[in-house]
């Protein structure tokens, strides 16, 4: 999710890349053989799968943990998650890689396929839901309460749901600005000079790609059309107002800038680290541009835990993985269900639900779209203008 | 060649043949195997077998990207080659100083021409970033903002950057070369009536011709590949095909592991054109020892 690539993590993936070349062709005729659907009593490795939440919860007893990647701690809470989830089911979670990126999760799937240490379940930004389903690398899984999860949080198929999403939001330091801007109109203002930031790029950050869709929305575009969102942030570097940082956290305490864009749960997940530096931060949802991105949480194919990874998926899209996720400020796919079962605590840390029923998302096809254009347009537009 | 030679080498090749495995394993395994797959890949598009995506490698931003990074690559070689043969001819022992003074240099040297990655680049941020202890002293004495003029995170920043381990590599490289240039040839030259620029036109620079050119060439290599130190300081606002790459191999957004095999391919042209031109120039260089 968060990605922090060093020389050596390239070199080790061509060597990935060298040692799945054949595991990939094995696959495409395994998956054929075996379709998905409901109540399977089977695994795709062909293991005993629960026919009930009850029987899954069981079997995940004995098979004792489930194998998790690139689920932070500090990210929408999932420490929360764990905590809970073990205590409830008395199942382990393991975490491999906790910062890796989506496209490593693909990777480690791809390189780890058959062994004991592949992970179960995925947390994967939306794009890379169709390289991972055409590369044969997921299984299909519709959890109990997949019938509420909102039509665009969900494959129609059951090969991932997306239990949570977060809200573009402008985090702001009031220390350091005379006015809290609203807009994306507002951040263009010479007042703003110097001061705001996006983490990383948007060819790579999830969370600065979606500020550019956001922008692009403030400019009668959107998921889909990004192209407006790329000639606001040419304006917006050109106005000398755009700083380059990586960092929220440490831009944000240093000084670095004032005013940083990133999902609205990742502002609750450094509240704490920017107390420290006696930054309390403000987080305003853009009025002229709602948008809202979710992960997708998938089953790997043939994973070594079946049912812990099933019963995963369950925990998250459940009413109590919900409290979880609200907790950490990530809004639960099933929000509108369960909104009135979340804790004060959960709804106070949660964006305000006028601002929820407005927040736009898009499909894959567009954010395959927009991807396309910021590769083309964002280096000479915006970086080399 | 003798009958006696032949059956000796024959004798001796199974033996030496054995000591050669793990070398030609390792090489094996991590070198021909990914640059094996790697082609392959990258000879493909959507999972078939296509040209396209080395053609789109070669267009707009990823053309533009390559430029950048043999520029940047050729400027610091350039720069830091210049630089590093004064450190290596003072470090040699051409001029005179304290050697408690030599020794330290020469560790300092051995230990940053190995400087990189992501603790290097912290180390600029922290000197001569936005925040840094120069800048702030500088602003402090003087009044005058840094950061107005210079910046870590542009073309000329990650020049310097670089500059730190290439000044030293090339040090290192080129200290034994000197060393190799007796001062009885200067003084034998000198006494035959030659002058001081004929000694270095005729003896110096054809004998360390083949050392500078193969050095400045590892020089080259050195910060084409580079991607951690870049990345860490730049993130993506300076055009690196090694950062184009982490794009799509290690990102949140893009995932086309062929397209990123594609421009590693175009990577590896480049750097066997290097290879190619130096054993071209170091044959011309050589060619008085024939």
């Amino acid at each position: 999710m968060t990605s922090w690539t060093t020389a050596s993590t390239s070199r080790r993936s061509f060597l990935k890349i060298s040692v799945t070349a054949g595991g990939a062709l094995l696959l495409g005729g395994g998956l054929s053989a075996c379709g998905g659907g409901d109540g399977e009593a089977e695994s795709d490795s062909g293991a005993k799968i629960g026919a009930s939440l009850d029987e899954i919860a069981s079997l995940a007893k004995q098979e004792g943990h489930v194998q998790l990647i690139a689920y932070p701690e500090t990210w929408a809470n999932y420490k929360g998650h764990f905590k809970e989830f073990t205590a409830k089911y008395g199942v382990k979670i393991e975490v491999a890689n906790p910062d890796g990126s989506s496209a490593q999760e693909l990777q480690a799937v791809k390189t780890l396929k058959g062994q004991k240490t592949q992970p179960d379940v995925l947390d994967i930004g939306y794009s890379f839901t169709k390289p991972a389903i055409q590369g044969g690398l997921l299984e299909k899984y519709k959890p109990s309460n997949f019938d509420t999860v909102p039509d665009a949080l969900k494959d129609p198929e059951g090969w991932w749901v997306g239990a949570y999403y977060g809200v573009l939001t402008i985090g702001v330091n009031p220390k350091a600005v005379d006015n809290i801007p609203q807009t994306f109109a507002d951040l263009l203002k010479p007042e703003y000079k110097g001061k705001v930031m996006m983490p990383g790029d948007p060819r790579q950050g999830a969370s600065s790609n979606a500020t550019v869709v956001a922008a692009a929305l403030s400019r009668g575009g959107g998921p889909g059309n990004i192209g407006a969102g790329i000639d606001y942030f040419a304006e917006l570097k050109k106005s000398g107002n755009l700083v380059t940082a990586t960092s929220v956290a440490s831009a944000l305490t240093t000084g670095e800038a004032a005013i940083a864009f990133d999902w609205n749960y990742n502002f609750v997940g450094i509240a704490g680290e920017l107390a420290k530096s006696k930054v309390k931060l403000e987080q305003v949802v853009p009025s002229d541009g709602v948008f809202g991105v979710y992960y997708a949480q998938p089953l790997t194919v043939a994973s070594p835990q079946p049912n812990a990874g099933r019963l995963w998926i369950d925990w998250l899209t459940s009413d109590e993985g919900s409290e979880q996720y609200a907790l950490g400020g990530a809004v639960p796919a099933r929000i509108a269900e369960v909104k009135d079962k979340l804790s004060k605590e959960a709804l106070d840390t949660l964006p305000d639900p006028a601002v929820l029923e407005k927040v736009v998302f898009p499909t894959i096809e567009q954010g395959e779209a927009d991807a396309k254009l910021l590769v083309e347009q964002w280096g000479p537009k915006v970086l080399n203008q | 060649m003798s009958g006696a030679g032949v059956a000796q080498r024959l004798r001796r090749l199974p033996l030496s043949w054995v000591g050669a495995v793990p070398y030609l394993a390792v090489v094996g395994l991590f070198l021909v195997l990914p640059v094996a797959v790697n082609i392959w890949s990258s000879f493909h598009a959507n999972g078939e077998l296509s040209v396209q995506n080395l053609i789109d490698a070669t267009k707009g931003q990823y053309r533009n990207a390559f430029l950048e990074t043999i520029y940047l690559s050729a400027i610091t070689a350039v720069l830091g080659g210049i630089l590093g043969m004064v450190v290596a001819w003072a470090l040699a022992g051409r001029v005179a100083g304290p050697r408690m003074f030599k020794t330290l240099a020469n560790a300092f040297t051995t230990v940053s021409s190995q400087a990189g990655g992501v603790p290097l680049a912290f180390a600029f941020v922290a000197t001569l970033g936005a925040e840094g202890l120069i800048t702030k002293l500088i602003f402090d004495v003087t009044g005058f903002q840094l950061t107005d003029h210079f910046r870590l995170a542009t073309f000329w920043g990650l020049v310097l950057v670089y500059l730190y381990f290439q000044v030293p590599l090339m040090a290192i490289l080129m200290v034994p070369a000197f060393q190799g240039l007796r001062v009885e040839w200067q003084e034998a030259a000198l006494a035959l009536g030659a002058t001081r620029w004929h000694f270095l036109r005729q003896i110096a620079i054809p004998i360390m011709s083949p050392a500078v050119v193969g050095s400045l060439l590892l020089l080259f290599a050195n910060s084409f590949a580079a991607y951690a130190t870049a990345y860490a300081l730049a993130g993506s606002s300076v055009n690196l095909v090694a950062i184009q790459i982490g794009f799509f191999l290690s990102g949140n957004v893009l995932f086309d592991e062929s397209f990123a095999a594609a421009l590693v391919t175009w990577m590896m042209v480049v750097i066997c054109v290097c290879l190619g031109l130096r054993a071209l120039l170091l044959r011309r260089a050589t060619r008085w020892l024939r």
